[in-house]
């Protein structure tokens, strides 16, 4: 048995995330965090340390999946490990997250009110008002604090259901930042991205 | 020891997830792009290959890795 470490208890931070967001979604910047510091240690240390040891998602899924034995353990289909499946749900997740900026954008411009709710699976809208005071902070930052929560959970929700079903952190053989920061690490190690 | 944890490093998506099972330490992420097997240190025990969630690792007879 190896010793942990402190990085080891990560998967608290997950939690305590989504925790925090439902009292108060301001919280959800906190989440950028988890966005950039994957992409600074890819592009500076040409490596996937994130991945490898402080992605608190990955450990929350191993928590549920392997300790709490909710997942299958099951071969997951080899599609969701294929090229075309992780670039193209990269750019499906970018292009959400586009969105997602550009509507911050205009509630920033005056052109959209404030939508004081969660966009869950990018369909369905979950009413959020309680975590926020309306005129707390300016429209687009608890705007954006919405729409980035909404990708947070969407994108946990995803990597529970296929915990679920197949390996505990099956989420990973197709999360965009892991997608993300392997292509990096490849083009600066000079190998194939394809 | 005859058998070897063979990695496909086209598939594999170098989360990690195989480094942390091993119980000999036998594995690393090369550079962010895929993990590597020490063949010294591996036993071919085969938890890396269960734990695996892209499903990219084999264990084979050394002799058919070479």
């Amino acid at each position: 048995m190896k010793s942990k470490r402190w990085y080891d208890y990560l998967w608290i931070w997950s939690i305590l995330y989504f925790a925090l967001g439902f009292f108060n979604i301001l919280f959800a910047w906190l989440g950028l965090i988890d966005f950039l510091l994957p992409l600074f240690i890819a592009i500076f240390r040409g490596n996937k340390a994130f991945c490898n040891k402080y992605c608190g998602r990955g450990q929350l899924f191993q928590q549920i999946g392997g300790r709490l034995k909710c997942s299958r353990n099951a071969k997951s289909p080899s599609f969701l490990s294929s090229k075309w499946f992780r670039y193209g749900f990269l750019i499906f997740f970018l292009a959400m997250f586009g969105n997602m900026i550009f509507q911050t954008c205009l509630v920033a411009a005056g052109a959209k009110n404030l939508t004081e709710a969660i966009k869950l699976l990018w369909t369905f809208r979950v009413p959020w008002g309680w975590a926020y005071q309306a005129g707390t902070v300016a429209d687009w930052i608890a705007q954006f604090s919405f729409g980035f929560y909404s990708i947070m959970l969407t994108s946990t929700i995803i990597g529970l259901v296929v915990m679920v079903l197949f390996k505990p952190r099956t989420w990973c053989t197709f999360c965009p930042m892991g997608t993300m920061t392997q292509m990096i690490c490849k083009l600066k190690a000079k190998e194939k991205i394809w | 020891m005859k058998k070897l944890a063979a990695i496909d490093r086209i598939i594999c998506v170098a989360c990690g997830v195989c480094v942390k099972t091993c119980p000999k330490g036998a594995l690393s992420i090369f550079r962010g792009c895929y993990a590597a097997v020490d063949e010294a240190k591996c036993v071919g025990c085969g938890l890396c290959a269960k734990a695996c969630p892209a499903g990219c690792i084999n264990v084979r007879e050394r002799s058919e890795v070479k």
